[in-house]
């Protein structure tokens, strides 16, 4: 049999599509995530976004802008917290919205009326079950991610590296930065969405830590951020097909195994 | 000479506790101004609120119309996680000169490596500024400070952690460039011969109060035993002011 039969399958080609889209927003996304040092902040998001989902369909409200509202008004707030002195370390707070999220997403799931198996689809994703409207949203949040970041990378980079100076030389570092956080946020919503917390998590992440461990210039970290999550993504939904495997989890450990052999290179 | 900052009747602090009151100072084009006190004096406190970071409390902080302030920060508060070189770091000291969407130019990359070769590192343009030694990496940051011809060059602690033949590499430079251009300096340093051999003017943190002089008339055995509540001898060796402890 060809092995590359799969991506004739409609819902492969989608869940192939889908991906990707995410993985390159994600991704790119996740190289400023690794350099602003807020990883916890990006996952301790993810919980949030999908206890948002959780208390939308409760509530009865419409998911993806519910979610998009109050994780982005979470973002606002983890990131300003953090960007304040205190006596306690920035990842108490962050832990304790993770746990608080959590906690929240398994309580509105146990007390949904509508059931458990449509809003599991929707709060942790499935890509084989990814829709034109999914990809629709992921085209629109990455191709947005992709064309500002670019646009503005010098912008976006200064004020990353240095925000003082970037501040003292007249840059507007609050507009930079609550630019990146939004997007961080969307790509987060989007993301969940359509593949699930743990792989979005991944893409922002994994990616990211390979380019900087592989490469010796902000170039290469950049071009292997974008390029990393699709490979990944590809062996992954080609191993799930071929071994009969969850694909989330397949693609999640190529991108682990790709990390994990960056990490043995001498920086 | 022309007024490019002036503080009047200035009180700062954060929220109930008053870390400096009662400030007047002047700094004109041309002053080369240290500013000297123990740790926790608000000496930081005073950059930042010269840089805007932080509102007076009281009082008026007043900046001529378009001033440029180049600055130095700590070396420790620049991210090693970064793979930048040095060519690069020292760009982004004209990236506010330039519309965001703007590409660099190749004489911008000139620019960058004449304050490179300045500093003495223009043979490092293209190694990554994390495998610099402290001391080279806070000339890189001078560099990037001077490539925007700055009308003030702010330096916070800039020579902290580094070897004294570091120290005065950094020094020198900030001197050199001080004579070459009379740009206006003013730096803060807990270290008391850094100031005594490079600045003009001296300003000293005491009791919440800054008062302001010719170095010879601000560093004297008198007013340091004072300020540190300990025995400190100031002499002259050479035509030079030295701090000794004895």
């Amino acid at each position: 049999m060809n092995t590359l039969h799969w991506l004739q399958i409609d819902f492969m080609q989608k869940a192939l599509l889908g991906s990707v889209l995410v993985s390159v927003g994600c991704g790119f996304l996740g190289l400023f995530v690794f350099l602003r040092r807020i990883i916890f902040i990006s996952m301790a998001i993810s919980e949030v976004s999908m206890a948002a989902v959780a208390f939308a369909f409760f509530m009865g409200f419409n998911p993806t802008l519910t979610s998009m509202a109050i994780t982005l008004v979470s973002i606002g707030i983890l990131a300003f917290a953090q960007s304040k002195p205190s006596r306690f370390p920035p990842e108490a707070l962050i832990a304790l919205v993770y746990m608080l999220a959590s906690s929240a997403a398994i309580l509105l799931i146990a007390k949904n009326p509508a059931g458990e198996s449509e809003l599991l689809n929707v709060m942790f994703g499935n890509i084989l079950t990814v829709h034109n409207e999914n990809i629709v949203k992921a085209s629109l949040a990455s191709g947005a991610t992709l064309g500002v970041l670019l646009l503005f990378f010098r912008s976006f980079l200064f004020v990353a590296f240095d925000t003082e100076m970037a501040s003292i030389s007249g840059i507007k570092t609050n507009i930079w930065t609550s630019l990146f956080y939004i997007f961080l946020g969307v790509m987060v919503v989007v993301g969940i969405q359509l593949c699930g917390a743990l792989l979005t998590f991944a893409y922002l992440i994994l990616p990211a830590y390979s380019g900087l461990k592989l490469t010796r210039s902000l170039k290469g970290a950049v071009v292997m951020s974008l390029i990393l999550g699709p490979i990944a993504t590809f062996l992954g939904l080609w191993a799930s097909f071929a071994e009969d495997l969850p694909s989330g989890p397949a693609i999640t450990a190529v991108l682990g195994v790709i990390a994990l052999g960056s990490s043995l290179k001498k920086s | 000479m022309s007024k490019l900052v002036e503080i009047s009747n200035v009180k700062l602090g954060y929220k109930s506790k008053t870390v400096l009151k009662e400030v007047n100072a002047t700094i004109s084009k041309g002053d080369f101004l240290g500013i000297v006190g123990p740790n926790g004096s608000g000496k930081t406190t005073l950059l930042r609120s010269i840089l805007g970071w932080i509102k007076p409390v009281e009082g008026t902080l007043v900046l001529k119309d378009g001033l440029r302030f180049g600055y130095v920060p700590q070396r420790n508060n620049v991210d090693h996680l970064f793979p930048l070189n040095c060519l690069e770091i020292v760009l982004m000291g004209l990236y506010a000169g330039k519309n965001p969407l703007e590409r660099m130019k190749s004489s911008d990359d000139e620019l960058a490596r004449a304050e490179l070769k300045n500093v003495g590192l223009l043979h490092f343009e293209k190694e990554l500024f994390r495998n610099l030694s402290g001391g080279q990496q806070q000339r890189i940051l001078l560099a990037r400070a001077l490539v925007g011809k700055p009308d003030i060059l702010i330096l916070d602690e800039p020579t902290n952690g580094m070897d004294l033949a570091s120290e005065v590499a950094v020094l020198n430079i900030v001197s050199e460039v001080h004579e070459r251009t009379h740009m206006t300096i003013l730096f803060v340093t807990h270290l008391l011969h850094l100031v005594a051999r490079y600045a003009k003017t001296v300003g000293i943190i005491q009791d919440h109060q800054l008062s302001f002089g010719e170095t010879e008339q601000i560093l004297t055995t008198e007013n340091l035993s004072s300020l540190y509540k300990m025995k400190v001898e100031v002499v002259k060796i050479q035509n030079h002011t030295v701090v000794l402890m004895p």
